[in-house]
Parts: structure tokens; sequence; C-alpha cells
């Protein structure tokens, strides 16, 4: 076993044990290493999920960070270095992947496209089924995921192929939901819709996130569109993390981040812009995050508060 | 590791092969495989290894490229050469155990395992160098008389070459929805030819249905850019025989002609 | 039709009069169960030389009109001309498409050749356009795109906004008066979004090609000339992006969303702060602010 580069020189406590649900120690993965094509696609990465966090995981196409989610629940398996899941390694001769696969859910992009039961309970059904639980407990699950989501009662025994682009989304992640994961990863799942359907995932998000405690990562390439809800950001670029932090800490390197040709929220570079003009009196405020935030200092510097 | 296979792969390249006409270039596959029949001695081998080293050289494809795309098919061409060596009757020449080797067997293996990789090289340089839509153009034109017996020939090229547009595209896909699938507990792996079978369900309910949404946006798409049959269609780059084809054809007899004199002399 | 309203016709390249396009949904026996009524009775007019946008969530019937003005579904109800050419007549369906291009939402399922430039040639192609005539089509189609550089390749080795261009030189190879872009941009990363948005900006602002942009982001249209916002098949708000995101009460109705920047500023006006109505971009904002700190 490796040392974990953080100090965890001793085999994790059991108190590690309970708080941690993620330990990336030094993973690195290439595309078909040993040929012409070799890409390296994660470089040396090391960082710790813990639980209950609701994370950003954000970059441009090809930064590495859909390769590195699939590590997650063991779909790809890195070239070196390891992964603690809950303090054991999951690149273990006996540890399963399988099972990791039941506590960490995975909603890929376009989920929809995986849709293929006759109706959407039963597609639904599709995971608690794998997961070897019997027909009443498979339904019971499969309800539960589908209130959860806010799917339309009347809906449920309709063929997931006559629903709306929405729907079908919904039902696609109702699917990963019914396996009562610990961790939800999505990538990209506002790809595709409109304003207001991006505003109710989102929010659909956080209630599961606050209600159930569960741990969710969201792959983007916006920004703009995590800031408002998650709690950490972590940006990728050529396979490695370069920001990891809240998102203001992370929104402060504005120029770095348009360097990697990631924009910050039209109101984070707008609120910056009023700092260095020195609308503020208060040399202290950093940028915001939110429209919400921008309009309290704004105001504030107004003296309207 | 679809991605490894080179065969019906475009390499971009100038070259003397790149720039002759498709229908050459189908024409002298068609002559190959039957030079590749035809040679069962030492100096038709020479003659034909020959000829393959001229026309990978020609090609400006390195062959360490083409290599890589014979991996994935050499363990199917061992496999085969094995059984011919171990199971064809004739003088022993080698005993051990149950292990037989005959004389007839080493010939066997041998010729085999030099066509086929004559065969696929071969075919995969007709296919680096010719793009495919110059290849089904080739078709289109070499079967043009077909439609007089009203075979639907541009129907047919044009279908030719959507698909080789869309198979990696749904390669791709497969691999996207199995693994969406896997991560939902699928398994594609245990069970008989029968659970095997069923639990291939969740992947190609899928893909069938994103394969049909595609082709009905691509319908829409070209009708949309004026696609309305073969009719009246001019082409950007229309089918004309250069100097170099002549001699291409030429060649191309030569060498049939002498690997079918070298077998008969010999 | 009187000389004023034939010239008014000349200046717009699209013209729709209370449009209607229903699907009709049948049950196994072929028999009509329902119809669904995509555009209801819409009036649209598209001056030449502008960059139009329709703005709506999905499924409020902009795809629907988009493929009316290219002929591929027809109206049942009014009449909606396309340089002058009513799209109901058979004959004129192949001069509006080679006058009004389409580029569609996938980038993938729009592309028919695995080269780059043979798939600019395929709408020339089908054209009959002179040999010699469709290579110098395509090398400007490619270059006003900025993929000429890519010609050789293989559209499955490019971005998504790239396969976007190559579409849009596909269509720019037939020399259209006018090109309808799908929501164009629904699938693609920031970056891609931007580069395809400034690309027809560009055709629009050099080579003055009439641009029809649909969309469901706001932003994308703070620099449009005209804006239609659709609502369940109907026409719901029009006007200068200016009037349009004004309107927060139309904007808020029609589950539309603002520009960051312009909420923001609503924000500020409702909570009392001086500033003019509609703010559009970042400086009138700092302006704005500025004057009344």
């Amino acid at each position: 076993m490796r040392r974990l580069h953080f100090a965890v020189h001793e085999p994790l406590s059991t108190s590690l044990r309970d708080t941690m649900s993620f330990i990336l120690d030094h993973l690195s993965y290439t595309y078909q290493p040993g040929t012409a094509y070799e890409v390296p696609a994660l470089k040396d990465i090391s960082l710790k999920i813990d639980d209950g966090e609701f994370i950003g995981l954000i970059g441009h196409t090809g930064s590495g960070k859909s390769t590195l989610v699939q590590h997650l629940n063991g779909l790809l398996k890195g070239t070196s270095g390891t992964i603690y899941y809950n303090g054991q390694d999951i690149y273990d001769k006996d540890y399963s992947l399988h099972d990791l696969r039941m506590e960490v859910g995975m909603v890929f992009q376009y989920p929809e496209n995986q849709l293929f039961e006759e109706t959407v309970m039963k597609d639904v059904c599709f995971g608690p089924k794998n997961q070897g639980l019997d027909e009443k407990e498979q339904t019971l699950r499969a309800y539960d995921a589908l209130k959860k989501v806010h799917f339309p009662d009347d809906s449920f025994d309709q063929s997931p192929f006559a629903l709306s682009g929405g729907e079908q989304r919904r039902a696609a992640i109702a699917g990963v939901l019914a396996m009562k994961p610990n961790t939800l990863i999505l990538d990209e799942p506002t790809a595709g819709l409109d304003p207001q359907g991006r505003d109710e995932l989102f929010g659909l998000l956080k209630e599961l996130h606050d209600n159930s405690g569960i741990t969710i990562i969201i792959v983007s390439h916006s920004m703009e569109d995590v800031a408002e809800y998650v709690g950490r950001i972590l940006v990728m670029n050529d396979g490695q993390v370069v920001f990891d932090g809240t998102p203001h800490e992370v929104f402060a390197h504005g120029k770095e981040l348009s360097a990697l040709s990631l924009s910050v929220p039209a109101v984070t570079s707008f609120t910056e812009k009023l700092i260095n003009k020195g609308f503020f009196r208060d040399s202290s405020v950093s940028p915001a995050v939110t429209v919400e935030e921008a309009e309290d200092m704004i105001l504030k510097a107004l003296g309207r508060h | 590791m679809f991605r490894d296979i080179t065969i019906g792969q475009y390499y971009p390249a100038d070259s003397l092969l790149h720039y002759m006409d498709p229908r050459v270039k189908l024409m002298g596959t068609l002559v190959w495989i039957i030079a590749l029949f035809v040679m069962d001695n030492i100096p038709s081998f020479i003659l034909v290894t020959g000829f393959l080293i001229l026309i990978i050289r020609l090609s400006h494809v390195p062959f360490s490229f083409m290599a890589k795309g014979l991996r994935s098919i050499m363990v199917l061409v061992l496999i085969a050469a094995i059984f011919n060596l171990f199971f064809t009757p004739g003088n022993a020449v080698f005993e051990w155990k149950a292990i037989t080797i005959t004389d007839a067997g080493i010939y066997n293996a041998v010729i085999m395992m030099v066509r086929m990789f004559y065969l696929i090289i071969g075919t995969s340089i007709m296919t680096l160098t010719t793009t495919p839509n110059n290849l089904t153009d080739g078709l289109e034109t070499a079967l043009a008389p077909l439609s007089a017996l009203h075979v639907p020939v541009h129907e047919i090229a044009m279908m030719m070459s959507i698909a080789l547009r869309f198979i990696p595209i749904l390669i791709d896909e497969t691999n996207k929805i199995m693994k969406a699938q896997m991560a939902r507990g699928a398994d594609f792996e245990s069970g008989n030819i029968i659970t095997k079978a069923k639990n291939m369900i969740p992947l190609l309910v899928p893909l069938f249905v994103s394969a049909f949404r595609r082709a009905n946006d691509l319908a829409l798409a070209m009708e949309a850019r004026c696609y309305s049959g073969g009719d009246g269609r001019t082409k950007m780059n229309p089918l004309h025989y250069t100097g170099n084809d002549l001699w291409g054809y030429a060649a191309l007899g030569i060498f049939l002609a002498g690997t079918i004199a070298l077998k008969v002399l010999f | 039709m009187t000389a004023t309203e034939a010239a008014k016709d000349f200046q717009n390249i699209i013209s729709g009069k209370q449009l209607v396009c229903e699907y009709f949904r049948r049950d196994e026996n072929g028999n009509v169960e329902s119809i669904d009524t995509a555009i209801d009775h819409v009036d649209i007019e598209v001056a030449r030389g502008k960059f139009v946008g329709i703005i709506g969530h999905n499924g409020c019937g902009k795809s629907t009109l988009a493929k009316n003005i290219n002929a591929l579904l027809l109206p049942s109800e009014g009449v909606l001309t396309v340089c002058g050419m009513n799209t109901s007549e058979e004959n004129n369906r192949l001069p509006i498409r080679r006058k009004a291009g389409m580029i569609f939402q996938n980038p993938d399922n729009q592309i028919i050749s695995s080269v780059v430039e043979e798939d600019a040639a395929f709408g020339p192609e089908n054209l009959g356009v002179p040999t010699n005539e469709i290579r110098e089509r395509v090398k400007k189609a490619l270059t006003s795109v900025g993929m000429w550089e890519k010609r050789k390749s293989s559209p499955n080795h490019l971005s998504g906004g790239q396969k976007q261009r190559v579409a849009i030189a596909g269509v720019m190879a037939m020399e259209p008066e006018c090109i309808i872009f799908d929501e164009a941009t629904a699938m693609l990363d920031p970056e891609g979004r931007r580069d395809v948005l400034s690309v027809a900006r560009e055709l629009n602002r050099e080579k003055g090609v009439t641009i029809l942009w649909i969309t469901h982001y706001m932003e994308e249209l703070v620099e449009a000339d005209y804006i239609y916002a659709m609502d369940k098949g109907k026409v719901v708000m029009q006007g200068t992006p200016r009037e349009v995101f004004a309107d927060t009460a139309g904007i808020k109705k029609h589950h539309l969303s603002l520009p960051q920047i312009t909420l923001l500023a609503e924000r500020l006006r409702r909570d009392g702060v001086d500033l003019p109505p509609a703010v559009l971009t970042e400086e009138e904002l700092l302006e704005g602010l500025m004057r009344v700190m």
C-alpha cells in the first residue's frame, strides 16, 4: 500500500473511516499506455472528499473531469496511485467494485439515453433489481426515488419514450437514486435543458443534498451554473486539479480562470470591476458569486441597507 | 480498443497511391486477392512480397501504423495457423507425446499466415489511401452499369458512406450506454448464452432508439441541404483517369501475369 | 397586394402571417387521437440583413417554426413566404432550402461525410453546381468559418463547436441569403457556444447574411436586432432586446431567464437605485452605478 500524501501514516483509524468518503492518493490515469496514442488524462491527483459535501467539478472539455469521476465508482482504474473509499483501498484484490457501484451512483451525460424499459417504473427498478432486492423492495425504492425527483404520479406507468426531455432526465436520475447511493455523481446534468429546467434540476439536487445528506458531485463546464448551489469547487485543467476551495476562494482567481478558457459568473467579474474602480469604500470586500450577493454588496455600498 | 483497428480508416498523406483513381485501387485489390491465391511457390512468393513492399513504400503510410491495426487480428490468424500446424495430416517431422507436426502442416500454416497477413495489409492499404467518400464514389462509378438493371447504385453508395461516418459514433455511444448500465449494476459478462442475450437488452434498446433518432435527424439535415436523390447531382471531385491511373492498370496487369507465369513455370 | 405591401415583402426575407402548425397524434388504427398545436397563429417578419432571435423554453414551438421556414414542415393555416416564395408550393421547396439554410442542434447528426471538405461540398453537389465552382465555394465557405485548415480532417476528431462550424460551412457553400440556427449551441460547452455565435455574427456583419437565431439562452441575444419570444406556440413578446428585457413581468410569466447583469440591474432598480430600465451590458451597469455613487 502506498502512503497517503497527507498525514495518515498509520492504518486508517475508525474515526477517519467514519468521516471520510473518498481519498484519492496520487492517482494517475493514462489512456492506452505504451502505445503511440498514449495520453495522460489524470496526473498525480491527491484529494479528499468528505461525506455530505456538495461539489462542483469544473473544467473545459478534455480537462479530465469526466475521467476523474469514472474512477470514483471503479469504471476506470488508475494506472498508478489508489483510491480509498471509507478507508478501504478500492484496488485491493478482494474489494468488490460491484458493491462500490451500488454506493456511488453515477448519472452520465444525457442520461435519458439509457432508458430502455416499457414503463418508467420498470426502468427505475432496474438498479434495485441488480442489487438483488425482492420485488416489493424494488417497487418501494423506485416509488421513493420518483417522488424525490418530483416525477408526476400519473406518468409512472408511461413509456419513458413518450415523455418530454426534462421528464426523461428526471426518470433517469431516479433510476440511479433508487439504488440509494451514498454519493451521487452527475456529469453535465443540465446539458440541453432550458433555463427553467436547469434551475429546477439544480434545486432538486440541492434538496436531495440537504434532506438526505448524500454527497453530490456535479461535473460541469459552466461555473455560473453551479456557483449558487455547491459548497466547494474543484477546477481541473490538463489532468490536474488546479483550484480547490469555496466558490468565493476559487472565483477570486478570475484572471487565471479565464486563461484556462473558463469564465467566472458575469456578476463575479462585474463586482470585481466595481472593486477595482473603487466603488466600495470597504477595501476588504471580495467579488460576489451570486446575483443576490452582488445586490447586497452594492446596496450596502450605496448605504441603502 | 476499437480505436486501434486501422482497417477502414483513412490516413491522410500526399502519395502516388492517395491520388490514384479509386477504381484502379478497387481493381488492384481484386488482382491482389487473386494473386495471393495463385501464389504457392517461392518465386511467386518473392514477386508478391516485392510488389507489397513497393506498394507500402508508395503509400507513404508508416508501416508501424498498419501493423498496429493488425495486432487485434493477429491473434485470430495465429489461432488458425496453430490449428493448421497441428491437425494437418502428412509426414511427421516432429513428435512429442500426443503432438504431431507434419511437413504439410508447417507448409499450410505458413502459407495461410502469409496469405492472411498480405490480404489484410493489402486491403487496408486501399482504405488507408482512399477517403471513404472517394471509395464509395469509385464503387458507384464502377457499378454504374448496374443501374440500367434497376440496381439502386447511388443509394447503396450513399448508404455506405453514411455508415462509414456513423460507425465510430455508434461505437462510442455503445461504450457510453454500457458504462451507464454498468453503473446501475448491469452485468454484461456472466451467465450462459440466454441470460447473456437477455442482459444485452438494456444496451440494445437505447442503442436502437438512438440510431433511429440519429437517422431521422440526418434525413432532415440532408433534406435541408437540398438532397433529393442521385439525379442531377454533380461532384466536387469527379473521377477522371489520369496518365498515372493507366500506368497503374498496366502495372496490375503485368503483376498478375507475372504471378501466374511463375506458378506455371516452377 | 398593394405596392407598399409588395415592397415590404421584398425587404422581408421571411414573412409569416397567422401561421398554424399542428401535429396529429394517432392511435394504432390511424385515427386521430389528439391534435397538438405546435404553432398557434404566429406572425413573424424578418428583414433582410438582420440578426433576429427567437427565444422560448423547450417545447414552445420555436423548432417547429424553424422547420416551417425551411419547408421541412408545412403550415396547416396561414401563409409563409421565404425570399418571396410561398413554402406551401412544392416547386419552391428546393429554392427555399438553398436560400435559407439551417443548422440543427446535434452537431454529429448533420454532418454527412467523413471528410470536412467533402461535407461542405454536399449542398452544392445536390444543387448540380459545376465541379470547379464547387471547389471555389467550399474554399470560401470553409475559410469564412475558419475551418479551411481542417479541410482534410474527419469530423470525429473535431470539437462540438468546430463541428457546428463545419455545418455552417456546408450551408454557406450553397450561398444562402439567410441561415436559421435551431438551438445550434444547446449541446456545446461555453467555449464552443461563444465560437459559433461569433461566427454567425461575423457572417451577418461582413457577408450580410440574415440570421435567425433560435435559443433558450437570453445572453446570446443581447446584440440581436429584434427578438421574438414564444410560449405554447404563440408569439408572446417581441421587440428590440432592450424592449423585451425591460418587460420583466412577461419574462417571468413565460419562464424565460434574464442575463445575470440585466437581472442584477433590475433587482437594484426595484430596491430603489436610480438605473435606466433594461440594462444590457456590463459597461452600461458600471456607468449607471458610478453615476449614482
